[in-house]
């Protein structure tokens, strides 16, 4: 069931388009992640679903009721959306306790233990209640931040970056905590990012947003496995793209022979896999000769170790690869790390994916 | 760090040297010159009219003047603490009480026999300290559309009636309006005196000088002021912008409103340039500078040399002034009872 | 007037309009930023010359610095009990307070509203030429007070009383007002009021709730500053006819000299400023409104106004018209009046005087501040504190007391230096001096003590580091500050009054005594003077609160 809906959303600064006809659903209960880099008009676009700026075309539905259509739009402060910006924007001049009741009507009943239930909920210790944001943290100001904006019990989550300014540690921390405490309160929430592997962890589903427009939206599985095309192969991580001839059920390129997702398509085509999916052998000089067509040699030319994976850089020896195939830089456990200029074996696991087009 | 502080106190050293050569030449630009050659006249008068006599003085003489300007009281008290250190060698004032003070204090140097023969007696004091250089005539000014003649204060004494509550202005602050009091002290004594600051406290509503004080008169925010001629007749003479709705009402009759008072000038005794000195008391009290007293824009009396007033003035002998002896007038007296009438 | 163009002499609008300074500092006190283990090192081999030295000069303008105060104090016990409660304990005196807690009162509202709404509509809206409306609502500053004064007797004669000073004085000092209100409303997050909403706040409660309490500060330091010139200035409220604590001294000054009067006069001013300085401290409290986190600000979004906008707009426009165009018209009416006459040699020779005054005055304003201004950024700790105060607070002073305690010392126990400009511009630097220390210790806090060591470390000497990082970084800012207290010179009068050698003539002095003979037209030139002179000023002070803002 569709909660979220943006249709067509649309947006101008002057000449230039930060968001073109963006369409969007986002069912109930789902963690949605916008990832795009700096420029792609992600935040804009979860600017324009909290209300704090209007869209100059398209609608947002939320619920079954029309936020904004056009220019006109239901003020944010109407719209019962929490939100969390990038560094929490805690209220300087409050203490932990009257951030988290800001929202709270003075005289609400229970309001108090709603601050205490929301401060359990975000882990924090009560002792923290009388003390000044300054006072706090990085991730302790994020959690009150959540927990502020969750106190309103909001039908909607809106995530501006707000890991982005915490160390990488914490980062992954707080990213797993925010993501089990959003699940377990049903909120729908969406993460807007740069970080791609903060979206693909995060979220279970994810809309990547190119230059205003959506290149593409899935699961993060999805996406990652079948981007649509180059750039956002690229973007969601490493990628190696080889040019192919496309058969059935397997795809010719510089890798030889690999299984892939043709399906009626036939012909050139660009293939991507993932550097996860070539393993790499110990091989001597001669066997590309011995078995041309079943497997592909290669060169090591670089090692770049990096603890748990390292990247290997391989130019390929046999009769399959392109005049100017530039080296593939392929995944590697420490524990196998080929030495430079030694021979190795490619072998593929997994099928390649077809970009479309 | 301690290299910074040394280096920026390398940059400081360049900036004293800045500041000594400024410093050099601000001497050179101010009391440096005064003190080498010419004298340095402490005025209270106002500027324009002193700086006239200056003028013509250094134009006749070739001795350089150098004003300070102040109150009569300011000045007068200032060369009193000053005392033997005084830079000044000439002190003019508006009024007496100034000159009284510092005379008392035994600060003048007597002026020489031909220097006061050019003032008749009843315009210096007795001791020959110091010298009368001009007069002005106490006035209450009042808003013709306001005030018919008939309803004019016989008396500067009827003023602290609560019939004038609010209706009348006066500048208590300023050195005019206590030499007047200064007066009023000296022939009524200070139990009236006193009560009718108290009247004073209650009735006129205080400006900061007699020209402000006029132009409120003008501008019909009060009936009345009392103030000296010379600021209607001055303002006349010129635009009459502020003293178009203005006429001068006279308490003659002796009145302590009708008090003539003396502007004085005097030699230090501390002065090391008293031969220059002495002549410009003279040149002031001379032909000349009465002269200018008569042709110029301060209208006050000319006194001396037997030159004529303005004409535009009304006649020191119509004015009927009651006999005050200027080198007694009190001014500590005066300002110690207008401070506890709060006045001050 | 005392002090009349700006004057951010004062801790609080040190604050308010050097935010970014302080929190540096506040940074380091608590991290130890200015004091790695490297610099303590350092410290200890190199102690005997630097700090020691610069130690004993801070410790000795300090003192200095306590003159006044000290005079205030040795006066009332000389004078004796008796005396100084018959003269404190006057309906007089009663009078003055009363008209002194009317004036703050009636013109600190009014002016923090003001500066408030200019501040919302120069930053926060979409209202057209907010660029051009925002420089004008710091150009006032321009315009000494007693001009101000001067321009509105001239256009309503009838104008005086309370009504008339409040009138005046929030139209000359609401700017002290605006500059931090606006340079902390460009400060804030833009994220705090998105949330806001996002909680369910409508925009009028937002602004309540969240954007003026985080105002707290600005407005609290603007206020005092404001606060403190209403009872310093002289000029503006003789001409308007409005007596204060400071009126009252100079009439007791003029008809007394240096009496026991004026003394205990200036004793209860005195008090009147610490009081002041007392509720600023208490209502702005020791709080911290810095901004949370590390995020990069986004610009902050510019309301629309929509239909607003006409009405909007006579907001600014009517305070420029009043605060702006009325001195403007009437300077240029007296110019015209006055023609070709009243540009005597006389103007020249005030003109040079000044500039003299002001350079020497600035040169020696900058170098007093100095020690304490490198103490405070490379030595910061308990004794560097206590010495800050005893600079800051004498700016609060107003310049009657000073000049009142300059006379007195100098007449009684040092004579040699009465009447000197060395005296003249020792008043100039306890009154500005403040004004030195603050773009001084800002203009050193530009030079991190790590840049130099990057520079030893990429080869330089000690001295060509010293030259090329720290000398160079901390110029500017040392030659923005002592074009600071030169303009405050420049436009100084009541202590310039007072204090000045024979033959003075300053821009102030020569104004003012033309209009103490209602010569209004012969004033003109000077007061033009002045206003041109302090144009820049209130350029560098718009360019400096917009840096303070990080834009």
């Amino acid at each position: 069931m569709t909660f979220l809906t943006i249709q067509g959303i649309g947006k101008r600064y002057g000449g230039m388009a930060a968001l073109d006809g963006i369409d969007l659903a986002v069912p109930a209960g789902a963690r949605m992640a916008i990832v795009g880099r700096s420029g792609s008009g992600k935040t804009t676009l979860l600017r324009i679903v909290a209300g704090f700026e209007t869209a100059d075309s398209g609608r947002v539905t939320l619920d079954g009721q029309v936020l904004a259509e056009g220019a006109s739009a239901v003020p944010a402060h109407r719209r019962g959306i929490g939100y969390v910006p990038q560094d929490g924007a805690l209220f300087p001049h409050l203490s932990v306790a009257d951030n988290i009741a800001f929202g709270l009507e003075r005289g609400l009943p229970g309001r108090d233990a709603r601050v205490l239930d929301m401060m359990d909920m975000v882990e924090l210790d009560r002792r923290m209640l009388g003390r000044r944001p300054h006072e706090l943290s990085g991730g302790q100001q994020q959690r009150v931040a959540l927990a502020r904006a969750l106190a309103r019990q909001p039908r909607l989550m809106l995530l501006d970056e707000p890991f982005s300014a915490l160390d990488t540690g914490l980062r992954e921390t707080m990213r797993k905590a925010v993501a089990d405490l959003l699940r377990a309160a049903g909120v729908t929430t969406i993460l807007v990012t740069h970080d791609q592997n903060e979206a693909l962890s995060f979220a279970d589903h994810v809309a990547v947003l190119r230059q205003g427009r959506l290149a593409q939206a899935g699961t993060p599985q999805e996406l990652y496995h079948r981007p649509c095309d180059r750039d956002t192969a690229a973007f969601l991580g490493d990628a190696i793209v080889l040019p192919a001839e496309l058969g059935d059920g397997w795809a010719a390129c510089g890798l030889g022979r690999v299984a892939a997702d043709t399906g009626s398509r036939r012909g050139r085509a660009e293939i991507m896999l993932r550097p996860e999916q070539l393993r790499l052998a110990p091989a001597s000089p001669a066997d590309p000769a011995a078995s041309p067509e079943a497997a592909c040699h290669g060169r090591v030319t670089a090692v770049e170790f990096g603890g748990a994976v390292c990247k290997v850089a391989v130019s390929l020896l046999n009769g399959h690869a392109q005049d100017s195939q530039p080296a593939l830089t392929v995944h590697s456990s420490s524990l196998d790390l080929p030495a430079i200029n030694t021979h190795v074996r490619i072998t593929v696991s997994g099928k390649a994916h077809v970009f479309a087009t | 760090m301690t290299m910074v502080f040394k280096h920026l106190a390398r940059a400081a050293a360049v900036t004293v040297v800045l500041t000594g050569s400024s410093l050099t030449a601000l001497a050179q630009g101010t009391a440096g010159s005064a003190a080498d050659d010419g004298i340095v006249v402490y005025n209270a008068q106002h500027a324009s009219l002193t700086q006239a006599w200056a003028d013509g003085f250094t134009r006749d003489t070739g001795i350089k003047v150098t004003l300070r300007k102040g109150g009569d009281m300011e000045l007068g008290n200032q060369i009193v603490q000053e005392g033997a250190a005084s830079p000044a060698d000439v002190f003019v004032t508006e009024n007496s009480p100034a000159m009284a003070l510092v005379d008392k204090a035994g600060l003048f140097a007597p002026l020489a026999a031909d220097v006061l023969a050019q003032t008749p007696e009843n315009f210096r004091p007795a001791n020959g300290h110091w010298t009368g250089v001009a007069a002005r005539s106490t006035v209450f000014a009042y808003n013709t559309a306001k005030l018919k003649p008939e309803q004019l204060p016989k008396s500067l004494l009827d003023l602290a009636d609560p019939s004038w509550k609010g209706r009348w202005a006066a500048s208590p602050a300023g050195a005019d309006f206590q030499a007047i009091v200064g007066a009023l002290l000296q022939l009524k004594g200070e139990a009236a005196t006193a009560s009718w600051l108290k009247g004073v406290k209650d009735n006129a509503k205080p400006y900061k000088g007699n020209g402000v004080a006029m132009k409120a008169v003008n501008a019909g925010e009060v009936e009345g002021a009392v103030i000296y001629h010379y600021y209607y007749v001055g303002d006349q003479a010129n635009t009459g912008e502020n003293s178009k709705n203005v006429a001068l009402h006279y308490f003659r009759n002796n009145d302590p409103g009708a008090f003539l008072s003396l502007s004085g000038a005097g030699v230090l005794a501390s002065s090391k340039h008293k031969a220059e000195a002495q002549a410009f008391v003279k040149w002031m009290t001379g032909t000349k500078g009465q002269e200018i007293l008569r042709d110029g824009n301060a209208y006050e009396y000319a006194i001396a040399s037997g030159v004529a007033s303005n004409a535009k003035l009304e006649p020191i002998a119509k004015l009927q002034a009651p006999k005050v002896t200027p080198e007694t007038l009190n001014n500590k007296a005066v300002t110690d009872l207008m401070t506890a009438a709060g006045l001050l | 007037m005392t002090h009349p163009t700006l004057d951010p002499r004062t801790p609080a609008f040190r604050d308010a309009v050097h935010p970014g300074i302080n929190a540096r500092e506040d940074g380091a006190r608590g991290e130890g930023a200015w004091r790695s283990p490297t610099a303590g090192e350092g410290w200890r081999w190199r102690r005997p010359n630097g700090p020691a030295a610069a130690i004993a000069l801070a410790a000795l303008v300090s003192l200095i610095a306590l003159l006044p105060l000290g005079f205030v104090a040795w006066i009332a016990v000389q004078t004796g009990w008796d005396t100084v409660a018959a003269l404190v304990f006057r309906p007089r005196v009663g009078e003055l307070l009363v008209n002194t807690l009317l004036l703050e009162l009636a013109t600190l509202p009014p002016a923090i509203i003001l500066a408030v709404a200019l501040a919302w509509l120069t930053e926060r809206s979409d209202l057209p030429g907010a660029r051009l409306w925002a420089w004008l609502a710091v150009a006032p500053l321009a315009v000494p007070a007693f001009v101000h004064s001067y321009a509105w007797i001239t256009v309503a004669p009838g104008l005086h009383g309370l009504s008339g000073a409040t009138l005046v004085s929030v139209l000359a000092y609401f700017p002290f007002l605006y500059v931090p209100v606006a340079a902390q409303m460009r400060r804030l997050d833009p994220a705090m009021e998105d949330v806001a909403a996002s909680l369910g706040l409508g925009p009028w409660e937002v602004f309540l709730r969240v954007v003026l309490p985080q105002l707290r500060l600005p407005i609290c330091g603007g206020a005092l500053l404001v606060g403190l010139h209403l009872l310093a200035e002289y000029g503006l409220y003789v001409m308007i006819q409005f007596d204060t604590f400071t009126t009252a001294i100079v009439d007791q000054f003029q008809s007394a000299y240096n009496g026991p009067a004026a003394n205990m006069l200036a004793g209860v001013l005195v008090l009147c400023c610490l009081a002041l300085l007392g509720a600023e401290t208490a209502v702005r409290g020791n709080e911290r409104y810095a901004r949370v986190g590390s995020g990069a600000a986004r610009l902050p979004d510019r309301r629309r106004l929509g239909n607003a906008t006409l009405p909007a707009l006579l907001v600014p426009a009517l305070t420029a018209a009043l605060s702006l165009g009325v001195p403007l018209v009437t300077l240029g009416r007296w110019l015209l009046i006055g023609g070709a006459a009243v540009w005597g040699p006389a103007v020249l020779g005030a003109i040079g005087q000044t500039a003299l005054l002001a350079l020497a005055g600035a040169a020696l304003t900058t170098l007093a501040a100095l020690p304490m201004a490198w103490l405070s950024v490379r030595a910061p700790g308990r004794l560097q504190r206590i010495m800050e105060a005893c600079h800051y607070h004498v700016g609060a002073l107003p310049g009657v007391v000073v000049a009142l305690a300059l006379v007195t010392i100098t007449v009684r126990v040092a004579l040699p230096l009465y009447q000197t400009v060395a005296t003249v511009l020792l008043a100039y630097g306890l009154l500005f001096l403040p004004r030195a220390l603050v773009g001084l210790r800002g203009s050193i806090a530009q030079a991190p003590v790590e840049l130099e060591r990057a520079a030893m470390s990429l080869g330089r000497t000690p001295f060509q580091a010293v030259r090329q990082t720290t000398l160079r970084l901390a110029a500017p800012g040392a030659a923005a500050s002592m074009a600071m207290v030169a303009l405050g010179i420049a436009n100084e009068l009541t202590a310039t009054l007072m204090l000045a050698p024979n033959g003075t003539r300053t821009l102030a002095t020569e104004f003012w005594s033309f209009t103490a003979e209602l010569d209004y037209a012969g004033a003109a030139p000077y007061a033009v003077l002045m206003v041109l002179a302090s144009l820049p000023l209130t350029f560098l002070l718009h360019a400096q609160s917009k840096r303070a803002a990080g834009r």
